[in-house]
């Protein structure tokens, strides 16, 4: 049988309630994954063009890395040994929900385990000794904060908060304390729901279209869904800033 | 870089992503040392802590040209997979991870799935058994019986099903190769009826499947093939021919206990949505209730359990025997609770379709399916004949009632019946073949 979702974090003295559906898609690290390639012609001149790479520089790197996003850069390069996943992030037994909040205000970018190679195009990105697998730094590759996995949740929060603020000139921590406020209120949205579908299934399986159940139900279910789109809509209001244009050093100007 | 633009698509079915919460050790010097070490195994059975080393030649075949005929395969690589791309160039683009390629007939398969023990689940273990025999009778050097499977063997064996769910579907529905024209052929475009633009169900391209281990490989293929990043599955249109089916086992697991067999039925389902939209090249003009209903019945064959999109698995009350649809939709029959057959002609969106509908379009396609290949054969035809209007010159309203007046033509001159009359003979199959628990 399908397993039921996972109990969510918590401090041993609280109860822990699993999250519920509309939660969980917040609660994931969206991930970019860019591959660039150029494309380069046989030398014979012919047609049929073969792709190639070479390795960009730094600033190039972290431009295309950017692409159009504002937002400060979270940079993960995966490994051969650690693994494939967030686990470089996300740490066992511990409540990696503020990871995951704080990350949405970051464009983050996940990077294969070859990127050490010598024509990697994002090699440059990384120094040639005692590489991180995670960095944060502004959209445009300043204020690089390098970072190891072995390190406390409240280190990385810490950090995260620090490349956040400068970026967005406020303390994204309390939108973050805001939104898990609103989480808890959709999962007990969501089991409300859950409840009053299979109420609705086992009804009509049982009696029919024209039970008495039904009506009431469905009411009901769709004062939930007004709630729901209500939480929804102050959760993306919390999302809705704008990092500040980055101040090149000595310059008046700001890069846009 | 790999660039592949769409003309529509349908994402699969969004599954949420679970954390697994393992602890990370180690920095890039220990991982030079332990490269080649095996994994840890993992929750779902498979080597997932670390980059499984792959033999880099299959151990069962050599590559020998003999033993890969005997399997019906074309290749194992390099074959080009999309946009210009080689597989060697996707691997490579995909971080030179250990990835298994092989082109069979109707399929280009590129693997990352790691070794896999089995669990001792009773219908797996039985389907693994049928399935090693078969591989066995192909090419003696396989075995009948496998505590692991490695990740060349559990390529070979998703390469059978691929083929084996092809020819299930041909049978069917009464579609073969030969009714397809050949790549290039000169009365593409002018034979009647329009048959779509190459051999694979009317796809100029093989189908093209990526199974991975890991969400990164698939979401890192899936945007740049397509722009979007999907981390738990795909289903796409590839531009210039073919379609594309793409699977993380990772982010299957949570849904089919790390089971293989969910996995495949995951497989089974994406493919058959895939043959039935771009049957005839006709740009996804197939009805949904039939193609998400046939698609059930596909997964539903391997094994009814693993209901992986629809059929509201993501609800957290359903009972432990939600998935035994027919007493379910035997129930909802008697009391008159489910959508009128008019009605679900014209349904066009995936997420406007409540979770029991799903249950009542998997009976619908298997009461249709009932009646042969022949009649469902026809029906399909008329259904896709004349492909997708022009979107740029058609609104959407516009080609809704264009797919409809086809359905409706379907429902008269395939099966001879209005929508009220082929609804009650519906009714009657099930009252007739399913059991009431």
């Amino acid at each position: 049988m399908p397993a039921l979702p996972p109990v969510g974090g918590g401090t041993a003295d609280l109860p822990t309630t699993p999250r519920g559906e509309s939660s969980k898609k917040l609660l994931k690290l969206d991930w970019n994954y860019p591959t660039y390639t150029e494309v380069a012609e046989q030398t014979d001149g012919r047609s049929n063009a073969r792709s190639v790479r070479k390795m960009l520089a730094a600033s190039a790197a972290v431009k295309f890395l950017a692409a159009d996003d504002k937002r400060p850069l979270l940079v993960l390069r995966e490994c051969l040994v650690c693994n494939g996943t967030d686990k470089a992030l996300l740490s066992q037994g511990v409540d990696n929900e503020r990871t995951f909040l704080l990350a949405r205000y970051f464009r983050c970018v996940k990077l294969p385990a070859d990127v050490l190679k010598d024509d990697h195009p994002f090699r440059k990105l990384f120094g040639d000794k005692n590489v991180e697998h995670l960095f944060l730094s502004a959209y445009d590759g300043s204020g690089k904060v390098p970072l190891e996995s072995e390190r406390s949740r409240t280190e990385l929060w810490g950090h995260m908060r620090s490349v956040l603020n400068a970026s967005y000139g406020q303390d994204v921590n309390a939108l973050v304390d805001q939104t898990l406020k609103h989480l808890d209120k959709l999962d007990q949205i969501d089991l409300r729901q859950d409840e009053l579908e299979h109420e609705i299934d086992q009804a009509l399986e049982k009696d029919g279209p024209k039970s008495k159940r039904i009506g009431k139900v469905k009411a009901k279910l769709a004062e939930l869904d007004l709630e729901r789109k209500a939480v929804m809509a102050k959760i993306e209001a919390l999302s809705q800033v704008t990092p500040k244009p980055v101040v090149e050093p000595g310059s008046t100007a700001t890069k846009s | 870089m790999i660039v592949g633009a769409c003309l529509r698509f349908v994402p699969g079915r969004a599954l949420l992503s679970l954390l697994t919460r393992r602890l990370f050790h180690g920095t890039c010097l220990l991982a030079l040392t332990c490269v080649s070490a095996r994994a840890q195994e993992g929750d779902d059975g498979s080597s997932n802590k670390a980059e499984e080393a792959f033999a880099s030649i299959d151990p069962y075949t050599k590559g020998e040209d003999a033993a890969l005929e005997k399997l019906g395969y074309v290749s194992l690589g390099p074959f080009h997979v999309i946009a210009g791309q080689s597989s060697s160039e996707v691997t490579r683009d995909l971080g030179d991870i250990p990835m298994i390629w092989i082109e069979t007939e109707h399929f280009k398969l590129g693997s990352s799935l790691g070794s896999y023990k089995p669990k001792g689940d009773a219908a797996e273990k039985k389907l693994l058994e049928s399935e090693l025999k078969q591989l066995k009778a192909r090419l003696p050097a396989f075995k009948t019986t496998a505590r692991e499977l490695d990740p060349w063997l559990r390529a070979h064996l998703y390469a059978q099903r691929l083929e084996n769910v092809y020819a299930k579907f041909c049978a069917l529905t009464g579609f073969s190769d030969d009714q397809f024209p050949l790549p290039g052929a000169k009365d593409i475009h002018t034979r009647v009826p329009f048959m779509g633009r190459g051999p694979y169900l009317g796809q100029s391209d093989k189908f093209l499947v990526l199974l991975t281990a890991k969400k990164s490989t698939l979401g890192r293929f899936t945007q740049a093939a397509f722009a979007l990043s999907y981390e738990t599955s795909l289903r796409h249109w590839i531009e210039g021919g073919g379609m594309f089916y793409g699977c993380c086992a990772e982010a299957q697991k949570d849904y089919t206990d790390g089971l293989d067999i969910g996995l495949y039925c995951a497989l089974a389902h994406g493919l058959t949505h895939n043959f039935l939209e771009g049957l005839r090249d006709s740009g996804y003009s197939a009805p949904m209730w039939l193609v998400e209903g046939l698609s059930h019945q596909a997964a539903r064959a391997i094994d009814e359990r693993w209901i992986v999109y629809g059929g509201g698995a993501e609800n957290s009350q359903r009972p432990d025997d939600h998935y035994r649809w027919a007493p379910r939709v035997r129930a909802l029959v008697e009391h008159k609770a489910y959508q009128p057959w008019q009605e679900m002609l014209a349904a066009s969106k995936f997420e406007d379709i409540p979770s029991r509908e799903h249950m009542i379009y998997w009976s619908r396609a298997e009461f249709l399916a009932s009646k042969g290949p022949a009649v469902l054969r026809a029906y399909l035809m008329m259904v896709t004949e004349g492909g997708r209007p022009d979107p740029n010159v058609v609104a959407e309203e516009a080609r809704n009632a264009q797919y409809l007046e086809r359905r409706m033509r379907a429902q008269s001159e395939v099966l001879g019946q209005d929508c009220a009359a082929c609804e009650l003979e519906w009714t009657r199959f099930v009252l007739k073949t399913y059991p009431k628990k």
